[in-house]
């Protein structure tokens, strides 16, 4: 199944839109301002930072008459599939690339917004357009239709283990030769509810220290990929060379990405949080939250992150110093995230291994 | 490589348990009526099919999650018993020794769309989290591996309409790639309001009982139920009846021929006029099977009495599969969006193993633009594979060819 040849990437997140942007956000060349929303809640009103994205850039690319009944979850998941196409200058026409959309909450704004159309307006008044937004899958049938996808499309959600199920699936189409590339992506949005659900979390949180948290993000992260082809040159961004499921610990040995503890509106406890510090206090650590926000997908941004990494030998944006560093020369690099939902001990997460050779597998 | 279908469990309006569902597909009655749980508020009434009263309607300490997830879980514990890898108290301890893999499809069971939280919310009141807990907490995959303690892997589909199908050929696909040695696979979905309302206001909810591919069709009626189906990897199959897990079978068995998979590319709540993309999952599944369309005994439509889809799909059977019997048991369900794949391939794998067929429920008169008219007696039929097909909002087109093993 693995390993996977990563030919490109769309990144969107408050960090702006592209490959680009977001290694310039990691060099901290761009300085990111989240928006502050009020929150009201029961244990009082907070000051939120929110991490938007913005999906002003897809008018670059698609005709706004065509995007005039598009949500923004929807203009978000089609300017990262534009981005990562463009990135390759694929043509993905056909039954022969398949297409994977994921999603830890879908489009919450989208479905609030069909439920102030009956709020307000009456069951009789329900907005169709709003409830044909709502669905799951509602994005992943406007990117097909825009690039003309035939092949098998799939929309998935499984909590923080969205992004890994969807790359597995993936890997089995490609394998099986079901298609010949997978047009891969996750996406999440923020809403007013889930900011006040963030916070009310948070509130409920017992902890006597601060959480090494920003705020809510949204954003979406795409990648296009394909099976190793003999001869082939090397891909743009490397490999992803394999993925661990419920492994507890990063491992040792190698540098590692880890975007940050707490990444969801759910928390870590402390003890999981030491756990994690302990494990990992010899080694890189990067953390994202400060560019795009806690994402509920955590592992969104960090193969992206990875694969500017060992494609540039540069390591931006250090977790304790917050500085540009050189990275030691490395060939692969491991990406641990801890289940933000698991409160008790053995803490466990998902590896992902990038790697720039797909022979050298040092972590094997 | 073969994937054996070692266990079903289901439950719908037709019945709170599979067998009694079967035999209510091949009787008369059919009961759709404005829902039990929640009031609508249309010039018209919407019936719908709702399960029956039962301990599954009202979470508790026991099944604390969301309606789809109690409706997947019952499903799952019966598929488990009905293949004999559990007993009537727990899953035997030999299944958490092996790779046992949950997919499940839904709509509803994905979403956070609690109403009376948003309300209060909306009204600037600051609701309890209660309703957020229970949806993060729900997710349908994750939530039956829980219960019956699996360690493989989880993945909830919300591929629409299809997603049942398409569970079930993914779990299928773990198996042939090694990554499981079991799956519970299948669909889930709850009758809501929310959803409703939405499908009132799409114009394709008809106030009268549904009538498949008939000339005056008017739309669907929605539904709710779930389905679960035991797959299994030949070699464990084989294993288990060696070391006396479960008895012999006393009936042929059934196992997942192939599937296919394709996007129409075309809109996001019209099917493709031409079939585009069903016909392309259709040749992949035969593909897939290696068997040719003749083979084909009889066709579970997706059938939902929209006039897009059974446009669509009529005239797509029609042209690829002329001689072949076909029938859509929404007549019966109603629609159950994310489930109706599981149950229709469930329904498909009992109608081949009693070698019979039901009437379409509701059709009484061939619509001319279709010209080809689904079954209107129950009949019996000549054939070992059977196929099961799904249409789904957003384009998607799944089909599951399932097979039974020779006498």
């Amino acid at each position: 199944m693995f390993p996977l040849a990563i030919n490109g990437i769309g990144p969107v997140g408050a960090f702006g839109a592209g490959m680009a942007d977001l290694k310039a956000a990691l060099s901290n060349d761009i300085k990111i301002t989240p928006e502050i929303a009020r929150i009201q809640t029961q244990a009082g009103d907070y000051d939120l930072p929110i991490f938007r994205a913005d999906s002003k850039p897809l008018a670059e690319f698609i005709k706004p008459r065509k995007l005039r009944r598009l949500d923004n979850f929807s203009r978000l998941a089609l300017l990262g599939a534009v981005l990562a196409v463009k990135d390759t200058a694929t043509d993905l026409t056909g039954p022969q690339t398949g297409l994977i959309v994921t999603s830890a909450h879908g489009a919450s704004a989208t479905t609030f917004a069909f439920l102030d159309s009956v709020i307000d307006d009456g069951d009789a008044l329900a907005s169709p357009t709003m409830f044909s937004n709502s669905v799951h899958n509602a994005a992943a049938s406007h990117i097909a239709e825009h690039f003309a996808i035939t092949g098998p499309t799939l929309s998935l959600t499984q909590g923080s283990d969205s992004l890994t199920m969807a790359l597995l699936s993936a890997g089995q189409w490609l394998e099986s030769g079901r298609v010949d590339t997978v047009l891969c992506g996750v996406i999440d949005c923020y809403c007013d509810v889930l900011g006040y659900c963030w916070q009310s979390y948070h509130n409920q949180s017992k902890s006597p220290k601060p959480k090494p948290v920003s705020g809510p993000g949204e954003g979406a992260l795409f990648l296009q990929l394909s099976q190793i082809e003999e001869n082939a040159p090397p891909p743009k961004y490397g490999y992803l060379d394999r993925i661990e499921l419920n492994r507890n610990a990063p491992p040792a040995a190698l540098p590692f990405i880890n975007t940050g503890i707490d990444c969801s509106n759910q928390s870590i406890s402390e003890s999981g949080l030491q756990t994690v510090s302990d494990s990992c206090k010899n080694q890189l650590q990067i953390n994202l939250n400060r560019i795009c926000g806690g994402l509920p997908v955590p592992t969104s941004f960090d193969l992206a992150a990875a694969a500017s990494l060992l494609s540039d030998k540069h390591l931006y944006n250090r977790y304790d110093r917050q500085k540009t560093t050189a990275v030691p020369t490395t060939e692969t690099i491991c990406c641990w995230q801890p289940r933000p939902e698991i409160r008790q001990k053995p803490l466990t997460g998902n590896c992902y291994w990038i790697t720039n050779h797909a022979d050298l597998n040092p972590g094997k | 490589m073969k994937v054996r279908i070692s266990g079903i469990g289901g439950l719908c309006a037709c019945g709170l348990d599979f067998e009694t569902a079967v035999a209510a597909l091949f009787q008369d009655r059919r009961n759709p009526a404005p829902a039990r749980r929640f009031k609508l508020d249309h010039p018209l009434s919407y019936p719908v099919f709702e399960l029956p009263s039962s301990s599954l309607d009202e979470p508790d300490k026991n099944q604390p999650w969301l309606r789809t997830s109690r409706l997947a879980v019952a499903a799952a514990r019966a598929a488990l018993k009905d293949s004999g890898w559990s007993t009537n108290h727990a899953p035997i301890t030999k299944l958490s020794r092996l790779r046992v893999g949950v997919c499940i499809g839904t709509t509803v069971g994905g979403n956070m769309n609690d109403e009376q939280f948003y309300r209060d919310f909306k009204n600037h009141e600051t609701p309890g989290l209660q309703p957020i807990d229970r949806y993060l907490q729900s997710n349908p995959a994750a939530v039956v591996a829980k219960v019956f303690n699996l360690c493989g892997p989880q993945l909830t589909v919300v591929n629409a309409c299809s997603s049942g199908t398409d569970a079930i050929a993914i779990g299928t696909e773990w198996i042939r790639a090694g990554i499981c040695d079991l799956v519970l696979a299948g669909g889930s979905d709850e009758l809501c309001r929310v959803t409703c309302n939405g499908f009132i206001s799409l114009m394709i909810s008809d106030n009268l009982p549904c009538r498949p591919f008939d000339e005056s069709r008017s739309g669907l009626n929605l539904g709710e139920g779930a389905a679960i189906l035991v797959l299994e990897s030949e070699k464990i199959y084989q294993q288990r009846q060696l070391s006396g897990i479960n008895i012999e079978p006393t009936s042929p068995q059934a196992f997942i021929a192939g599937s296919g998979s394709a996007c129409d590319a075309w809109h996001l709540t019209a099917p493709h006029p031409q079939g585009r993309g069903l016909r392309l999952a259709l040749n992949n599944a035969l593909a897939d099977a290696e068997i040719s369309a003749d083979q084909i005994a009889f066709i579970n439509a997706h059938g939902t009495a929209t006039s897009n889809n059974d446009l669509c799909e009529g005239l797509v059977l029609k042209d690829m599969f002329p001689l072949v019997p076909f029938f859509s048991t929404k007549g019966h369900t109603g629609h159950t969006l994310g489930a109706a794949g599981a149950l229709e391939a469930a329904f498909t794998v009992a109608m081949l193993k009693k070698r019979k067929i039901p009437q379409s429920a509701g059709f009484t008169k061939i619509d001319p633009a279709i010209d080809h008219a689904p079954i209107t007696s129950a009949q019996t039929f000549n054939g070992n594979f059977a196929l099961s097909q799904s249409l789904a909002f957003g384009g998607n087109n799944s089909a599951l060819i399932i097979g039974l093993e020779e006498d």
